[in-house]
């Protein structure tokens, strides 16, 4: 049986303890965020291409905006259970803010895929986060695997 | 513990390298794709100064992708510094 009497030892596992408890400056990954976020780029490119190979108006597009900006309340919602989420969310809110001048801009008239620019840029940013999140996550088993935590 | 740490921080770093360059690109081709749809009529001019202002905001994305991804990679650099300080002081107490 092992048994660590010592004041010196003591300090040691306190140490110890200290150690094993894991930093965590940022949310973990989330699988579903990703991959609604996944299909909500997806959705966007295509609703892009046909909106500019048809010449669209905006009342026909008015259900695309209606589900995008649904679908990023939604994810809004999911950001917010997390701790130490505050980029994602606060890049979440810009998405839908960017969905909100794209259908501001195709109110004025048919658009094409070159005004989409910012709401692109917002796209990629979170996807971004959603990888570095997701290369943590990975990292985090593979020290968990090695024996530590 | 400082290769540990790096071995953490290293590919967020290599990864934020490539994203801060695409981005940068990406921005200055989508404010051409802009003006080119402008001049051929395929967009107004509202909605061309429109897309601009939007693409200009868009900045403050990048920015903060680039905060979140630099909490990644000091995240996993601290905890595989510690991993490694952990396991060092479990061997010389004798834990398993």
């Amino acid at each position: 049986m092992r048994t660590l009497p010592s004041p010196k030892g003591s300090s040691l596992v306190l140490l110890l303890c200290l150690f094993v408890t894991a930093c965590t400056l940022i949310a973990p990954y989330d699988a579903t965020t990703d991959r609604t976020l996944n299909d909500l780029v997806v959705r966007t490119e295509t609703f892009l291409v046909q909106a500019e190979a048809t010449r669209a108006s905006y009342s026909e597009s008015a259900r695309f905006y209606r589900e995008a900006i649904g679908t990023t309340r939604a994810l809004q919602v999911r950001a917010g259970l997390y701790q130490k989420n505050q980029e994602e969310t606060e890049l979440l809110k810009h998405l839908e803010e960017g969905y909100n001048d794209l259908a501001e801009i195709h109110r004025e008239g048919p658009i094409t895929a070159s005004v989409a620019g910012g709401l692109r840029t917002n796209l990629r940013a979170l996807l971004r986060v959603q990888l570095a999140k997701k290369r943590s996550a990975v990292f985090s088993a593979n020290l968990e695997k090695s024996g530590n935590p | 513990m400082w290769q540990a740490a790096r071995s953490g921080g290293i590919p967020h770093l290599n990864d934020l390298k490539g994203f801060l360059e695409q981005e940068f690109q990406a921005i200055a081709t989508a404010a051409a794709d802009i003006e080119a749809d402008k001049l051929a009529g395929k967009i107004t001019a509202k909605q061309a100064e429109l897309a601009f202002k939007a693409l200009k905001k868009s900045k403050r994305d990048v920015a903060l992708a680039v905060q979140a991804t630099l909490k990644t990679a000091a995240q996993d650099a601290i905890n595989a510094a510690f991993s490694v300080a952990s396991t060092s002081l479990r061997t010389a107490i004798g834990l398993p």
